[in-house]
């Protein structure tokens, strides 16, 4: 497999050729440079970022996340407040580093979809074919009940229980979790089905290359067809080559495509609707010991208002990730809350707000992202901070700290009221890690960028097969459906 | 100029935190670890954050040269307090210490052992 992927000083030629085009190799890049790569077609994948097998994975987060992640882990949506984007950067993409929860599109989704966009061929009949084969693909297991690990998670799950909210293990895409704790800097066990251990293999033994560290910088195109894309290697001096082309696949994820397309003067829509999910992190500490760090993440979900668009999990912890959420308490509440950092447990409140964001790429090279705080959004976001302190609480929960600047720990339910009474957008803290429906499909041009096979409009030749194609966000998980939308698409291709 | 104000930001961010005064006792290069940690993570910025973030720093610099006489990361750190509470009305300082102060964190806890009472 290794030699199939090429770095830097590989890139001997000036210029190469392919009959299929891929940029990017995440969720959706993969599954269309495999199953065309298994077509027998010829397949060469861009990834701006390094390749990095799971054998060179460490518990070292902070090189981690340098190596991985997109700017190092810093990569902000400008706006009120800023919101912090973690997006994946590396062979595999997002894959590596997300928590492998695997989830259908929501059925009341799929139905906005076909209503309001006009989707035919997208329902949940027509896509359950393709959740069952990603599900095969990724070796998609609902977690068991755990007595010993995961306590974060399953004082979560009887909570809800005896709240009567729905709750349910999550889908995750592992073989053999061995609760490493590190999802979110590359699985060291391995039993992460990302990307790079799925799908990419797949293509290679089918005779595609990856050509890693390539970043594509501008797509050549005339006469509603693209040409060839002038990519520039990254790291070490200046260098460029040129790959040409029959088809295009574009699969860079919803900031990058878009960004693609505009820089090359091909879909004005592109990057105008950004959508995102918001996920709220609170810091809980309880009166027993959990342990939480032997355990992993997102392996429980209370579901009940998933409706709504609330989801709230167990997130990853460690104690980086909690005195970072807690940056904006004083070192002295952080002292105090790591010296009990056995009872801690970190929880994420996802939610689907109304806000969009706006990408531009003026600035040169990387595009700039720009959002407006929907106000909704803000009784939407009080709403899951309440119903989140109730389960907390609800699960023995102690004392909480909200992701709310200027908040101090919230010990019942009243005091939540007074802090939610003051607060104010700018004072949240906000991050995000599913960003979609920047190139929506759709059936008419003018509010659409790609059509219902996912090839852009007024061009021949090229297809998008990443999360931008998502009219909108979802909600959940994204990247089953991102897998599922990519071999609907590519189906319909070939 | 402007790796001298982080540098005393980042310090001014760690330096309270048990964790550093632990690692500290085994290491005195910490501090600079976490600092060049955070100083790559700025360089590697697209332009139109990295040049901001140098220009606000070397404002900040400036003006504690103007007003101490010394660099920020050079100040005893009742000074580097007080100086840092007094150009919070800068704008966007906000923003550059949540930045600094995250960084400083991500890398500051990579340093384990910590102590078992901890």
């Amino acid at each position: 497999m290794k030699d199939s992927i090429l770095d830097r000083q590989d890139y001997t030629e000036k210029a190469y050729r392919c009959q299929y085009l891929i940029v990017g190799t995440g969720a959706g890049g993969s599954v269309a440079g495999a199953l065309l790569a298994e077509r027998g077609r010829d397949v060469i994948f861009l990834e701006e970022g390094g390749y990095f097998p799971t054998e060179s994975y460490t518990s070292d987060i902070s090189a981690m996340t340098a190596q991985l992640y997109r700017n190092r882990g810093v990569f902000p949506l400008l706006g009120k407040p800023s919101i912090a984007l973690a997006e994946g950067c590396c062979v595999g993409g997002g894959t590596v580093i997300n928590g492998a929860l695997i989830c259908h599109t929501p059925s009341w989704v799929l139905d906005e979809w076909q209503n309001d966009y006009g989707l035919k061929g997208y329902g949940l009949n027509e896509l359950k074919k393709y959740f069952e084969t990603v599900e095969r693909d990724l070796h998609v297991v609902r977690h068991e009940i755990e007595e010993n690990g995961n306590l974060d998670s399953m004082k979560l799950l009887k909570a809800s229980e005896e709240l009567g909210w729905k709750c349910d293990m999550a889908t995750r895409a592992v073989n053999d979790c061995k609760n490493g704790n590190s999802c979110p800097t590359g699985c060291i066990s391995g039993a992460k089905q990302s990307a790079l251990v799925t799908y990419l293999p797949r293509a290679l033994n089918n005779g595609a290359r990856i050509f890693s560290r390539c970043r594509a910088v501008r797509i050549i195109h005339s006469g509603g067809k693209a040409r060839k894309i002038i990519v520039r290697v990254m790291g070490g001096g200046p260098k460029r080559i040129e790959i040409s082309f029959d088809h295009l696949v574009v699969a860079g994820g919803a900031v990058q495509t878009p960004h693609l397309l505009r820089r090359s003067g091909i879909s004005g829509l592109a990057g105008r609707n950004l959508q995102f999910h918001m996920n709220l992190k609170v810091v809980a500490r309880f009166k027993d010991r959990l342990n939480a760090e032997q355990g992993t993440m997102f392996t429980v979900q209370m579901q009940e208002f998933d409706r709504e668009g609330l989801l709230i999990m167990a997130s990853n912890i460690k104690r980086h990730y909690v005195a970072m959420t807690l940056s904006q308490h004083t070192n002295e509440e952080i002292n105090s809350v790591l010296s009990n950092y056995e009872n801690l447990g970190i929880f994420t409140a996802m939610i689907r707000p109304k806000s969009v964001a706006h990408i531009s790429s003026r600035f040169g090279d990387q595009p700039l992202v720009t959002y407006r705080f929907d106000p909704d959004d803000l009784s939407m976001i009080k709403l899951a901070l309440r119903r989140t302190a109730k389960l907390l609480f609800q699960a023995g929960a102690i004392e909480l700290y909200m992701p709310v600047t200027g908040a101090g720990k919230i010990r019942s339910l009243p005091e939540l009221e007074q802090t939610l009474d003051r607060v104010r957008p700018e004072n949240l803290e906000i991050v995000t890690v599913h960003i979609m429906a920047s190139c929506p499909m759709g059936t008419d041009p003018a509010v659409s960028a790609v059509n219902p096979d996912g090839k852009l409009w007024k061009m021949d030749n090229i297809l998008v097969t990443d999360a931008s194609v998502l009219p909108s966000s979802i909600g959940k998980n994204p990247q089953g459906t991102i897998m599922a939308f990519a071999h609907e698409i590519i189906n319909r291709h070939v | 100029m402007w790796k001298s104000v982080l540098a005393g930001m980042v310090l001014e961010n760690i330096e309270s935190l048990r964790q550093y005064q632990i690692m500290q006792k085994r290491n005195s290069n910490t501090a600079e670890g976490v600092f060049q940690f955070v100083s790559d993570v700025v360089t590697n910025l697209p332009w139109y954050f990295h040049l901001p973030v140098r220009i606000l720093a070397i404002v900040t610099g400036l003006l504690c040269l103007i007003t101490t006489g010394r660099k920020l990361n050079l100040l005893p750190a009742e000074k580097r307090s007080s100086f840092l509470r007094s150009v919070r009305f800068i704008p966007a300082f906000g923003m550059l210490n949540k930045l600094v102060r995250s960084m400083a964190f991500l890398k500051l806890f990579d340093s384990l052992p910590l102590s078992p009472d901890h």
